[in-house]
């Protein structure tokens, strides 16, 4: 454990209610993640500030927000030792509910449209015999633990600029499932997400690939859409 | 899956779900690591896993509960994997691996990677997509309304966003709000388990069974003032043979279990943790060391990456030196008297998940608890199916909406009074030191009577005005629940005057059959008062075996060296 | 100046105006939901702690593609017409490019070579994304090559065009 310091951190944070953004003076203590700071200027500061979290280790995705910019999960991002600024800002691209809390419905929209249920093939009654080391599991499962956190959303720059664009997230779920053997919709969904609003709006920012939380890389997920559209699916 | 059922078995029924945070982004199912318990290998039987359970839960469970989970178990991971699209790990030779968790005999964890929880809920929550259900996110359900005749007719509910309150007229109400194991200073759980459904169905005259029993996890890890406290390491690393210290430097295990050390089974490394602690021997910020780094640096790496990463980022190095570990709060086994088709004694409310009580007794296995939350989910649902289209909607007693309402919006109307905040503080607190690990009288009485003074407090509290997405306002109902929980966890913890499972008294540290075969049910009497009634266990199935192995001694082989995917 | 060469000039200011307008809701939009880090000191230090952070820069590259393909868009919409006067009013043609002789005129056009230079290798370099199924490391070094080429040949075109006005 590092010696407790008074040392004190000043943040900025953007407020939706008086229209205009705040800055608190926040004791540091140590570790302290982002989530802390947000705690304790609701405890010591202002109880009235607005902000979401749930499971505080990584896996629900509802604590998202923008750190300088950048989106992280608050709960999962320290703050440097070194730092004595910090700027908090709602997720961009989504309409904020209030303070740092966003409305998830546009993510959750281009997500439905993908359609991210598995269809289950004829005469799937029994879990189907897959090895680990197949070469359906070696694109899937390393794509798979997504947490909808919105990060990616937030940070594409095509996708959060209202533009008909699917997003990394729902993409990289639409590639999980036409690569799945499991599931009877690819060919359907390989047609919709190659369309106009689809992969090819892409411009490979990378935005996505380089905030995601879980360390997916949705950019690679287009990639392979767009190799498919010309090759075909892997069958 | 309560709703993929319900829909399923009735498409024309008009399903609402309420959930206070996002709608299947929130509470912990989400949060699963390890895995879940299912029979699915010819070598293994439902007899072997349903003593495993009973073994765990000490003969404590609900026997046909618990027989229901096993039996059931098989069938929601079979249709988890062929029809909500969940794909858990594979062995070399393409089937569904298990693998090895503690107090269980057989290998039977299913699992995806150690982000389980994720995969299901995930699934589910893809699912609504196609079902679309009424999903009313960030809502709180407030209180169960009963007409006239004590049958459901509804919830008053908050919408956390907006601060609207509504009333939602329904033929069947499920409650699976996900228990109460937040209100301990060193909790894992999600912030919205506030025990809020039960707490509503305890308003609403129900019986809770088993209350004074609480799961604590031996290695959670402390960060100071962060959030991150609490937050589970895996039991993997007990299993690979890490040490634990107290402040001295002594492996304090030798005292209490000298056979198995750090091996021994969750609630007695919890117990000697703790004890450590209380007695002084912690580290200044109360906890204790673990220390795995005589694997060498690199192995540790390798094998439990994802714990190095976690210590990581509260600057600590699990791979080089010791780590800062407590018990930390974790499971309620405790809940809603139920059957096997998740009914209640009011027609019309079905209850199920951690809200529900006696599937576990009086101790979880690792793994039994998302096939509980899936396995009674889909049961609820099936039954909803059946029960809805037989009733009509009720009209709920105006005066108890208008209680329930106004009994909400107190606290923003006052002008002044405590935070609430730091109330809840002082509510972990005080469960902590008084209703923890270890119990005695005296402790149990103290921690009642402080809770009698935060609930005088609690209804002091003032918070700032706004209505919308108002965390303190949010925090100050959530405690009134967690009181009104909190008290009948004391009454019960109280009356048990004996040690079993999770439950330790020191003054009675000994598990007694003779007497204890038999559960607390707490109710909520005229006055306010907890009700508590004894009722013998019903041994319908199996009963203790005097002769057979005892629980921990099923698991040794379980935390052998070299299994590094047992988890809790 | 004849009535052909002020029509042009007029033209090629309202390009410019359209081309800075362009650059201004594109920026002003980034600013409002690009989800990007924004500029400031903390950002040069995040650049020089990590390698992954500096996927930024992929960002930027979209923005001055854009940028540059519109401007060359919209001065090849001129440039179309005062090329096609060349069918029926060849006096106006000539008019018109002794224009493009002028130094101001000189200096645009080397603007406008360092646009088309950007788009067209950073063009390129998407379509190698695609075709190399290169990730977003490969990426930023492609783009460090594509970022050098248009400065290298920038500098040469420039150097061509601008000889004239030294010589
Ligand atoms: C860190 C951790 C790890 C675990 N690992 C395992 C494991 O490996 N294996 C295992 O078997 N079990 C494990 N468990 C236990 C398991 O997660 C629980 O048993 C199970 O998730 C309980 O499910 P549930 O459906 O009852 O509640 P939850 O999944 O917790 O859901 C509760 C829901 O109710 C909502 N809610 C709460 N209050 C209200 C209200 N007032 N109004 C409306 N909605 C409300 C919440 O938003 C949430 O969505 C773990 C638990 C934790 C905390
Ligand atoms: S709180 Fe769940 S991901 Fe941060």
């Amino acid at each position: 454990m590092t010696e407790p310091s008074s040392k004190k951190i000043r943040v900025t944070v953007s407020r939706s209610d008086p229209g205009t953004e705040r800055t608190f003076l926040v004791e540091r203590i140590e570790p302290m993640m982002v989530l802390d700071l947000l705690i304790a200027i609701q405890r010591e500061h202002d109880p009235s500030i607005g902000f979401r979290y749930s499971c505080r280790v990584a896996m629900c995705g509802t604590c998202t927000l923008r750190m300088d910019g950048r989106a992280i999960l608050a709960c999962q991002t320290p703050l440097e030792p070194d730092r004595d600024k910090v700027r908090l800002d709602p997720l961009a691209g989504l309409p904020v509910v209030r303070d740092l809390v966003v409305d998830m419905k546009p993510f959750f929209e281009e997500w439905a449209r993908v359609k991210p249920y598995l269809e289950p093939v004829e005469g799937l009654d029994e879990p189907a015999r897959i090895r680990p080391d197949s070469p359906e599991r070696q694109i899937i499962d390393p794509s798979l633990d997504c947490i909808t956190c919105g990060a990616c959303y937030s940070s594409c720059g095509i996708a959060d600029h209202k533009r008909d664009f699917l997003g990394p997230a729902a993409l990289n779920r639409a590639m999980l499932l036409i690569a799945d053997s499991r599931d009877a919709a690819g060919a359907e969904r390989l047609d919709a997400v190659t369309a106009s609003d689809g992969v090819d709006r892409c411009h490979y920012i990378y935005g996505c690939s380089a905030v995601c939380p879980k360390g997916l890389d949705p950019a690679a997920a287009i990639r392979r859409l767009r190799r498919w559209r010309l090759e075909g699916r892997p069958r | 899956m309560c709703v993929l059922h319900a829909a399923q078995a009735a498409p024309e029924l008009d399903i609402t779900i309420v959930s206070k945070g996002a709608v299947g982004r929130s509470g912990c199912t989400r949060m699963v690591q390890g895995g879940f318990n299912a029979v699915l290998s010819p070598d293994d039987s439902f007899e072997l896993h349903f003593r495993d359970t009973l073994e765990g839960g000490k003969y404590l469970n609900d026997q046909e509960l618990a027989w229901t989970l096993i039996n059931d178990a098989p069938k929601v991971i079979h249709e988890l994997e062929t029809r909500v699209g969940c794909f858990f790990d594979r062995g070399e030779d393409g089937k569904i691996r298990q693998k090895a968790f503690a107090g269980q005999a057989f290998d039977r964890t299913v699992h995806r990677g150690d982000l389980t929880g994720i995969e299901i809920m995930s699934r589910l929550l893809d699912q609504t997509f196609r079902i679309k259900p009424r999903e009313l996110g960030d809502v709180r359900a407030l209180d169960l309304l009963l007409d006239e005749a004590g049958e459901v007719a509804g919830l008053t509910m908050l919408d956390v966003r907006t601060g609207a309150v509504a009333v939602l007229r329904a033929r069947v109400v499920v409650v699976a709000t996900g228990g109460a194991a937040t209100m301990y200073r060193i909790a894992a759980p999600a912030r919205e388990k506030t025990g809020d459904g039960v707490a509503m169905c305890y308003r609403a005259g129900l019986e809770l069974r088993d209350m004074e029993m609480m799961q604590f996890h031996p290695t959670g890890l402390l960060a100071g003032e962060s959030r991150l406290t609490g937050a589970v390491l895996e039991e993997g690393l007990r299993g690979a043979g890490a040490y634990l210290y107290n402040a001295h430097g002594e492996r304090y295990m030798e005292r209490y279990d000298p056979e198995r050390m750090e091996r021994a089974t969750r609630d007695i490394v919890s117990r000697a943790s703790y004890q450590e602690i209380m007695s002084g021997r912690g580290t200044p910020a109360g906890g204790v060391m673990i220390d795995i780094s005589h694997l060498g640096a690199e192995e540790v790496e390798r094998r439990f990456a994802g714990m190095v990463a976690r210590c990581r980022q509260i600057g600590q190095d699990l791979a080089r030196e010791p780590v800062e570990i407590s018990p930390t709060s974790h499971f309620a086994m405790g809940g809603v008297v139920i059957d096997e088709y998740c009914q209640t004694s009011v027609p019309g409310l079905l209850v199920a998940g951690e809200d529900a009580g006696g599937v576990h007794g009086a101790n979880r296995l690792g793994g039994n608890g998302v096939a509980e939350s899936t396995v009674f989910g889909a049961r609820a649902g099936d039954r909803a199916a059946i029960v809805a289209p037989e009733r009509d909607l009720r009209d709920p007693d105006p005066a108890q909406v208008a209680a329930s309402v106004d009994r909400a919006l107190a606290p923003l109307q006052r002008e002044k009074g405590p935070s609430p905040f730091q109330v809840t503080r002082d509510l972990k607190e005080a469960m902590w030191e008084g209703c923890g690990v270890v119990r005695d009288r005296e402790g149990l009485v103290r921690a009642r009577e402080r809770i009698e003074e935060l609930t005088e407090q609690a209804a002091q509290i003032a918070v700032p005005e706004t209505p919308q997405v108002n965390n303190a306002w949010q925090e100050t109902l959530d405690l009134a629940n967690q009181l009104t929980v909190a008290r009948a966890m004391i009454d019960s913890a109280l009356v048990r005057e004996e040690s079993r499972g999770a439950h330790f008294r020191s003054d009675y540290s000994e598990q007694d059959n003779a007497h204890w075969l038999r559960y607390i049910v707490a109710r909520r009497g005229e006055g306010g008062e907890t009700e508590i009634s004894l009722h013998p266990v019903e041994l319908t199935r199996k009963r203790p075996e005097p002769d057979g192995p005892p629980a921990e001694e099923l698991e040794r082989e379980d935390l052998e060296e070299g299994r590094e995917d047992v988890k809790r | 100046m004849t009535l052909a060469q002020a029509l042009f000039v007029v033209a090629l200011a309202g390009v410019l105006v359209a081309v800075v307008g362009f650059g201004f809701v594109m920026v002003s939009a980034a600013a409002r939901s690009g989800g990007g880090s924004y500029l400031s000191t903390g950002l040069l230090r995040r650049l020089q702690r990590s390698p992954e952070e500096r996927a930024e820069f992929n960002r930027w590259a979209f923005y001055a593609h854009r940028f540059t393909g519109f401007a060359v868009f919209a001065f090849l919409c001129l440039h179309i017409v005062d090329i096609s006067l060349y069918t029926f009013a060849p006096g106006a043609f000539d008019e018109v490019h002794v224009l493009y002789g002028w130094t101001s005129m000189r200096i645009f056009e080397c603007g406008l070579l360092f646009a088309i230079l950007f788009h067209t290798f950073n063009g390129l370099r998407i379509l190698a994304i695609d075709f190399a199924d290169l990730g977003s490391r490969a990426s930023r070094g492609l783009l460090t090559g594509a970022v050098v080429l248009t400065v290298l040949l920038g500098l040469g075109g420039s150097a061509v065009i601008m000889a004239p006005v030294f010589a």
